[in-house]
């Protein structure tokens, strides 16, 4: 085992009245996709150490014909290469299980601008969802605050300056990534970085790590940081209502 | 003597025509002997005479006297009420006896002419104008707008120009409250004296004239009652009107001075309602500072919801969070405020604080400043030990609840015996189930829930083969292992246990005014994320919370159809019926709301229309189906969604106590007439009043009239001229 998975296994295991609030669930889509355990390890530690969420370490995957992806709110799909054509059953399951409410973070691990994952990722997003389309995501959007102030790239690559998002029931259901977000974190059995994040180095690497953070908040929370710019005039809007004699509880 | 012409001008000119056809014809028969000529023309003139119609009419001087109309108020009020609080006898019976006492007096006075009036106008006989018979009338109130004009206009009237001074005897009952006030017919203008029938008089002291309403208030936004007291024999008095909530607290207080022996005072009061229900006021009218009531009316409102507002605080984030937050979020009717704790004191994250966009959890503004303008709380997996260690937190929302919110309690890990709140003793007395003084949730517990009895279970009426539907369930995950339910608490959900016992997943309990309800695990979510692969349970999960936020708002004890009865005098009833749809909330057009009301009495039935009065408002006025009991009966639908019925018992034709004569509207009706205002007495005779009628006029009498075309023996005369013509001519040897 990982030394950093058995560590953090121990500290979970060890902390009163834990639950398992998360996953970093898998969509399985066959060859040239998947997260290294490595990788699931370090978000999950980081997450764990910096957020009040208890993660589930437990490697999930559930393939999009499988009765379980709908038990799993957050799903990852991390490719260097396109995956097959989804059949129509697949592209149904997909379309209800966005519409429901579950949130798919893609992660294009080839590098390329253009990349297959990319143009099979636009169409498969067609088919289940066809009036969201995939588009950067406004720099304003909860996702770069829903922990961390997120302000510049992040990730392996530096191919977008903010991720593409298909915007379905007034959230972001689909989360793009092109920069490798989660190449920033799998390490060798040292804690060596696997991989230099091009052209930033660590500070690439940080803002990768804040973001894959902030796009796992965001699926717990929703766009809860925003509702932090309304509540003071919610507030003053029912302090002046009930200024109203006999109308206070 | 005067001369008139009958006939039209086409006459005249025929005559005219004959005469000249006739001369000339005289003048072209030259060997014609003068007399027949003058015979004949004699007797073409006499033709000419009649057929112009003359008549001759022949007058002696004479004098004439005023004409005097007495109209008689024949309204329910003065039929049937008394004339006094001690009088056995009906107004208009008092006002009949007056009439008859004194009618030989005034027929000597003037050309007198009686009608009794309700709606319509009736003739009467001046000597006993009670014999009238107008049960038509009976049980209306009386208009004395259209019996003038139907006196002046005809229709059951004079049918000519306004008598010289007309007396209208009435309470004026049938005018309060009625808006326009009367204006005097054409030519009537200061001709009409009004004559207030009873006494008038009020005892010393303060009645409360009016306290209303709205029918529906929205919690939390502000309306407005209306207040008018009658103040009598309290001039330069203080009087204070004051507003009291059901549980007799004073909201606000108006001051005023008395200016006159008698006065009405209308003020207004603006407030709102802090919670979903029917809402008591009750209005007191003391005399001066800390006086006690010497009147006081009350008066229940139906408060809704227009916007729930929502405290939701969570102490993770996690996909029940988002889920409901964004459920929540959804709804119009919701005013959400959220918190998530997402940073316990323990985490590193690892960055600079400015990296973070964390603020600091409110804790004070939540908990202690800003509760109170909540209806629904909801802690969810939230550690109080941790977050609200003060026990002024725990103790606040408990006094939240206390006095009328809603709180729901959703389980976790941190939350009931993972969350310390056995030992927090605010909080454990609130919560519907006994709870662990040790951690309790079972994360790997996947359960389907069951509705138990409760009306917060009924998430969905009506559904085919309701065991199955929930056998078949998305599975739920998780859940705080409770205890035994507490004294006075309701399961609303349970699940079959590990060990194959019914445990309870969720509970409700009432709290002081309030409501509690405990949710075992926060996995709700489940139903609507699996609920996607199956229709029937798509809308699971938003049915489940918006059941249960509408049993935590009170919402659920709210009946959708009400019927409540209008004040109204006399026999006429009126009703109200107030209707909210399923999600209790006055419908708009496109809920098609149809009401179907029928009134039984006397093994009659007859069909009901109430006609729309605002939103969710429909309101109906009718006379009984017959005397004695009545029942109205009213079912009211939404497209094909029946959403209730109801009805109403009443009794009817029961005669009015005494009801005083309304002397401001008759003052003020009389003056807008520009005539007088009297107050009968029986003793009293007429003299005042008549000396407004003018003097008897001069005038001439008719004492004959000759009209020629009528007469035999002008028309024997013409016909004896017509022949003396013809022998003469024969004897002369004419052909």
């Amino acid at each position: 085992m990982n030394p950093a998975r058995a560590i953090l296994t121990a500290l979970l295991a060890l902390t009163p009245g834990v639950s398992f609030c998360f996953s970093l669930t898998e969509l399985d889509l066959g060859e040239g996709c998947g997260v290294v355990d490595s990788t699931r390890d370090e978000v999950l530690k980081a997450l764990a150490a910096a957020t009040s969420v208890d993660p589930d370490i437990t490697r999930k995957k559930v393939r999009l014909s499988d009765p379980a992806l709908f038990e799993e709110p957050f799903l990852v799909l991390s490719c260097s290469k396109a995956p097959g054509a989804l059949n129509y059953d697949e592209a149904r399951n997909l379309h209800l299980y966005l519409a429901a409410g579950g949130t798919l973070f893609a992660n294009d691990a080839s590098g390329l601008r253009k990349s297959p994952f990319s143009l099979w990722l636009t169409r498969a997003l067609e088919a289940a969802l066809p009036d969201a389309v995939l588009k950067p995501a406004a720099r304003e959007h909860p996702l770069f605050k829903s922990f961390f102030m997120s302000v510049a790239p992040g990730g392996r690559f530096d191919l977008e300056r903010e991720p593409s998002a298909a915007e379905y029931g007034a959230r972001y259901a689909v989360i793009f990534s092109r920069n490798d977000l989660l190449g920033v974190w799998p390490r060798d059995a040292l804690g060596r970085y696997l991989y230099e994040p091009s052209p930033g180095g660590a500070r690439q690497r940080r803002e990768g790590e804040k973001l894959t953070l902030n796009i796992i908040i965001y699926a717990l929370t929703g766009s809860y940081k925003q509702d932090a710019v309304h509540q003071p005039y919610i507030m003053q809007r029912l302090r002046e209502l009930d200024a109203v004699p006999g109308a206070r509880r | 003597m005067r001369l008139f012409i009958g006939a039209n001008w086409y006459f005249m000119a025929a005559a005219v025509l004959l005469i000249a056809a006739f001369i000339r014809a005289l003048k072209n028969s030259a060997g014609l002997p003068y007399a027949i000529k003058v015979l004949r023309f004699s007797g073409a003139a006499l033709a000419a005479l009649l057929l112009i119609r003359p008549s001759a009419v022949f007058y002696r001087p004479s004098s004439e006297k005023p004409a005097l109309a007495v109209l008689l108020d024949a309204s329910f009020y003065m039929r049937e009420g008394p004339a006094g609080k001690d009088s056995g006898l009906s107004k208009y019976a008092r006002a009949s006896a007056w009439l008859a006492k004194y009618q030989p007096r005034l027929s000597g006075a003037a050309a007198l002419e009686c009608y009794a009036f309700s709606t319509r106008l009736y003739k009467v006989d001046c000597s006993s104008p009670s014999a009238g018979g107008f049960e038509n009338g009976f049980y209306a109130e009386s208009d004395l707008g259209r019996a003038l004009s139907s006196l002046v206009g005809g229709d059951g009237g004079r049918g000519s120009a306004c008598p010289d001074r007309i007396w209208a005897f009435t309470d004026g009952l049938s005018l309060s409250g009625k808006a326009p006030l009367l204006i005097p017919p054409p030519g009537c203008d200061k001709r009409i004296d009004i004559l207030a029938v009873g006494e008038t008089d009020l005892q010393r002291g303060v009645a409360i004239t009016d306290f209303s309403g709205p029918p529906f208030a929205f919690a939390h936004i502000p309306f407005v009652f209306s207040v008018s007291a009658r103040v009598s024999g309290m001039k330069d008095s203080r009087l204070e009107l004051r507003l009291k909530d059901g549980a007799d607290n004073i909201i606000e207080t108006r001051k005023f001075t008395v200016n006159s022996h008698d006065e009405t005072i209308v003020s207004s009061f603006s407030v709102s309602a802090p919670s979903v229900g029917r809402a008591a006021y009750t209005l007191c009218a003391a005399s001066g500072p800390g006086g006690g009531c010497s009147a006081s009316k009350a008066l229940a409102v139906s408060v809704i919801r227009e916007k729930l507002r929502v405290m939701y605080l969570a102490g993770r984030p996690s996909f029940e969070y988002a889920f409901l937050r964004d459920y929540l979020k959804g709804q119009s009717g919701i005013d959400l405020v959220s918190f998530v704790i997402l940073r316990n004191p323990e985490d590193m994250p690892g960055a600079d604080e400015r990296e973070l966009s964390l603020i600091p959890f409110p804790v004070n503004e939540i908990f202690l400043r800003d509760i109170s303008h909540f209806d629904v709380f909801i802690l969810q997996d939230f550690d109080l030990r941790r977050f609200a260690a003060d026990g002024n937190y725990a103790a606040s929302l408990a006094e939240f609840v206390k006095r009328g919110g809603g709180l729901a309690v959703i389980g976790g890990a941190s939350a009931f015996g993972g969350g310390g709140y056995y030992g927090i003793e605010f909080i454990n007395s609130l919560l519907p189930v006994e709870i662990e003084k040790r951690p309790d949730f079972d994360e790997d517990l996947e359960f389907r829930v069951a509705p138990d009895k409760h009306s917060a279970a009924l998430v969905f009426s009506g559904i085919d083969n309701e065991e199955r539907f929930w056998n078949n369930t998305p599975t739920l995950k998780g859940a705080n292992i409770w205890g035994p339910l507490k004294p006075g608490a309701k399961a609303i959900f349970h699940y079959k246990s590990a060990t194959g016992g019914d445990a309870v997943f969720s509970a409700e309990k009432s709290y002081g005014k309030g409501r509690v309800m405990a949710i075992a695990g926060p996995s709700t979510w489940r139903w609507k994320l699996m609920g996607a692969r199956e229709l029937r349970y798509s809308g699971l999960y938003s049915a489940f919370w918006s059941r249960s936020l509408a049993y935590l708002d009170g919402s659920l004890s709210l009946e959708k159809v009400t019927l409540e009865s209008l004040p109204r005098s006399g026999a006429s009833r009126a009703f109200r019926l107030k209707v909210l749809t399923a999600n209790y909330l006055p419908p708009s057009d496109s809920d098609a709301v149809s009401v179907d009301a029928i009134l039984e009495g006397g093994g009659k039935t007859e069909p009901v229309e109430f006609l729309p009065a605002g939103r969710g408002i429909y309101e109906a006025a009718f006379l009984p189906a017959a005397k004695g009991r009545n029942r109205l009966r009213v079912s009211v639908k939404s497209g094909n969604v029946y959403l209730g019925s109801t009805e109403a018992v009443f009794e009817s034709a029961a005669a009015p106590g005494f009801m005083p004569a309304d002397e401001e509207v008759l003052k003020k009706t009389a003056a807008l007439m520009g005539g007088g205002y009297h107050r009968l007495k029986f003793n009293e005779g007429p003299e005042a009043m008549l000396k407004a009628l003018p003097p008897e006029r001069e005038g001439r009498k008719e004492v004959s009239r000759f009209d020629p075309d009528t007469s035999l023996i002008v028309m024997l005369l013409a016909a004896a001229l017509f022949f003396a013509s013809w022998i003469l001519g024969r004897f002369k040897g004419l052909q």
